[in-house]
């Protein structure tokens, strides 16, 4: 009902505002986007399949996790338990439609972004998104942003933590690239002391989770019905954000505050009469962010710290390190970048879950500098503590104007029964994605 | 007795011409081009880079760009690209000073992300291209040391006068040991360039062609070519629809600004 109402309000401002009299230059309406094909391999049977024996020992291997006993489930809903499929080669297609209309020699900006993935296998990564749907309006000193569209907040390469404005939309992949919508409406003030940003947030997001028979899930089904927020007001409640920004010569900083529904979740394990479910649970917390980049040289040193409050125990984290580019590497025209990170994560089994507490990255970027600007990105966590590691790599192309291609792995290595990553240890994908632009 | 100072001034400043040595003279040639080229404020323009690779095959970038004069320090650019769609929206904020290294920052389209990038990158490529960054924005005429060498007929055919001057970058972490341009004397365009390596290899050669004067004051070539001797690719970058006196203000070249021009 609610975002019916936004949705019709945002309508009536976008429709309205280019009608309005304005001077003789006319607005300019741009259409384009892409088609993405993807294939997606897994080389090992599931974690959670046919072949798994029902029982109560997977709890066991979330730390930390609430569990909440409401009834004995019954026989039936045991033996009928939802289990992972053994299918190895998962394809799906996705379309980005993104239509634009600037006037007011580009002052003013409406973006219309829609997402859809359809993925036949695997139902609820099925699903539709308006990644943009805003206006922007922009003035000497300041400019605002009104309606549904994403920020990104950070400096680092290996583990996002200040970037608290959008809702992770993992279903699509298990990196933090890729995010839902977010109302919302963002004033940012340019002053001489820097670049101010307010943000007022409506309506929360829910993270998105796979289907019961797909991969990349947890030892039980999640339960989206069932999901707990702390807040009365549910996905209601209005959040808010402010960040402030400058640069002094070779040093980048800002300084962020966050107060609202944790964008990440809690996991409730409930045991019912229909069986063992994960329940989502969304706290309301607080969250200071602080980020710095230094540059010197071929040099780049980087640095994210946050405190978070409301979420268990306050806690602190921190992700820090650098980035050496050799440009030009052996006269080959390619640029080698070597980066090399430590994230620290202070929290308690009273707060989410998190895969890094005490992890090493390192990374190499490899940019070929050549017509098709192929790129080479690959980076490795490894747990400090016990060698898990988590390796990644991203691989892209242009093939000519209208195809590119992109190939990347995820891998989890020797992930052992007591890491939040457990789960989705036999989970190890590679995929390859063709784009068609329009 | 005022015929004698008069003959004793002229002497003075005569041999103060003649005092002149070749590196003084290709500075202050350097300092009058650099001078006859300010005064536009703010420009824009539209870019085409055409990139050819060793067998011919051609592959195209469109960008929209756009540069402030900064009073006291060198200018401020951002350049957006258009085409190919793949790197649409996807731009580069510079912020050149005389003396210190430029600030830098990426802004990527695919996740919304300003990224601070290190202005070491004298010796990347831009955008695949043959041009490198140092090419392109390190051309601020207090970081080298100059040699006129000597006057000659343009290379460009025109029948017109050249200096030919030599620049040697103060900085140790440029690509380049010496450049020499050919500089026409009528106008201060410079229709060729040779590019040396560290090895005093002649690596590569950029051409400008169909320079125009602008508002009656400023000289643009339509299109500049580097080829590069050394694999054979050359990269031709085209300018259109030029503005002057754009009116673009500070605000248009921030952090802010190359994440709006991006949309």
């Amino acid at each position: 009902m609610r975002m019916t109402r936004l949705v019709a309000g945002l309508c009536a401002t976008l429709l309205v505002v280019p009608l309005a009299p304005r001077p003789a230059s006319a607005g300019e309406w741009s259409f384009d986007g892409r088609i993405v094909g993807e294939v997606r391999g897994f080389p090992y049977s599931p974690e959670f399949g046919a072949g798994d024996k029902p029982g109560f020992d997977d709890i066991a291997i979330i730390d930390g996790v609430t569990v909440d006993f409401i009834a004995l489930p019954t026989l039936d809903s045991i033996k009928n338990r939802p289990v992972q499929s053994n299918q190895r080669v998962w394809p799906s297609i996705a379309i980005y439609p993104h239509l634009t209309y600037e006037w007011n020699e580009g002052d003013d900006i409406f973006s219309l972004l829609p997402f859809a993935r359809l993925d036949p296998y695997n139902a609820r990564r099925s699903h539709f998104d308006l990644r943009e749907f805003y206006w922007l309006h922009q003035e000497e000193a300041w400019d605002l942003v009104f309606g549904v569209t994403e920020v990104f907040w950070g400096v680092v390469e290996s583990w996002h933590l200040v970037d608290v404005i959008n809702q992770l939309d993992q279903v699509e992949d298990v990196t933090q690239d890729e995010k839902l919508g977010q109302p919302m409406v963002n004033l940012n003030l340019f002053t001489e002391y820097g670049e101010f940003e307010l943000y007022y947030l409506p309506r929360f997001r829910e993270r998105t989770f796979p289907s019961d028979n797909a991969r990349l899930r947890g030892p039980f089904p999640i339960d989206e019905d069932a999901t707990i927020f702390s807040s009365g007001l549910g996905k209601w409640h209005p959040d808010v954000a402010a960040r402030y920004e400058n640069t002094f010569d070779s040093l980048d900083m800002a300084l962020s505050v966050f107060h609202g529904t944790s964008r990440q979740p809690n996991f409730v394990v409930q045991i019912r009469k229909d069986g063992i479910f994960t329940v989502p649970s969304y706290d309301i917390m607080t969250q200071l962010g602080l980020e710095a980049t230094y540059v010197y040289e071929e040099w780049l040193f980087k640095l994210e710290t946050i405190g978070r409050f409301g979420q268990g125990k306050p806690f602190p984290a921190t992700v820090g390190g650098f980035e050496y580019t050799f440009f030009d590497a052996a006269n080959q025209g390619i640029d080698l970048g070597v980066i090399g990170e430590y994230i620290y994560d202070g929290r308690d089994d009273t707060a989410p879950a998190t895969p890094f507490e005490n992890d090493g990255f390192v990374g190499l970027r490899l940019t070929f500098n050549d017509q098709y600007d192929t790129n080479f990105l690959t980076g490795a966590f490894i747990d400090v503590d016990t060698r898990a590691t988590f390796y990644n790599f991203e691989l892209t192309r242009r093939l000519d104007d209208d195809w590119s291609i992109e190939i990347d792995g995820r891998f989890f290595i020797n992930i052992p029964n007591d890491d939040p990553l457990a789960p989705v240890r036999r989970d190890s994908f590679v995929q390859l994605k063709l784009a068609r632009y329009f | 007795m005022i015929r004698a100072t008069t003959i004793l001034l002229l002497l003075t400043i005569a041999s103060a011409a003649w005092a002149e040595s070749a590196d003084e003279k290709g500075f202050r040639i350097a300092q009058e081009a650099h001078e006859d080229s300010r005064g536009f404020q703010s420009s824009s323009n539209m870019g085409e880079m055409i990139l050819r690779d060793r067998s011919g095959k051609e592959s195209t970038r469109r960008y929209q760009s756009r540069a402030l004069e900064v009073p006291g320090d060198a200018d401020k650019t951002m350049i957006v690209f258009e085409w190919p769609r793949d790197i649409d929206g996807l731009g580069l904020l510079t912020h050149a000073h005389k003396t210190r290294d430029d600030d830098q920052w990426l802004y990527l389209p695919s996740n919304k992300r300003v990224k601070r990038i290190s202005s070491g990158g004298r010796t990347g490529s831009f955008a695949g291209s043959e041009f490198s960054y140092e090419d392109l924005a390190g051309t601020y005429y207090e970081r080298f040391d100059y040699t006129w060498l000597r006057d000659e007929a343009c290379p460009d055919g025109s029948g017109r006068l050249c200096w030919v001057i030599e620049r040697r970058p103060h900085d140790r972490e440029s690509g380049y040991s010496r450049q020499v341009i050919w500089m026409v004397q009528d106008n201060y365009t410079v229709p060729q360039t040779f590019f040396f390596d560290r090895k005093n290899t002649h690596i590569k050669t950029m051409v400008s062609n169909g320079y125009k004067l602008y508002d009656g004051k400023f000289w643009r070539a339509d299109s500049i070519t580097m080829t590069n001797l050394r694999n054979g690719r050359s990269s031709t970058m085209k300018a259109s629809d030029f503005k002057f006196s754009a009116g673009l203000l500070d605000r248009d070249f921030t952090r802010r600004a190359l994440e709006n021009a991006g949309r």
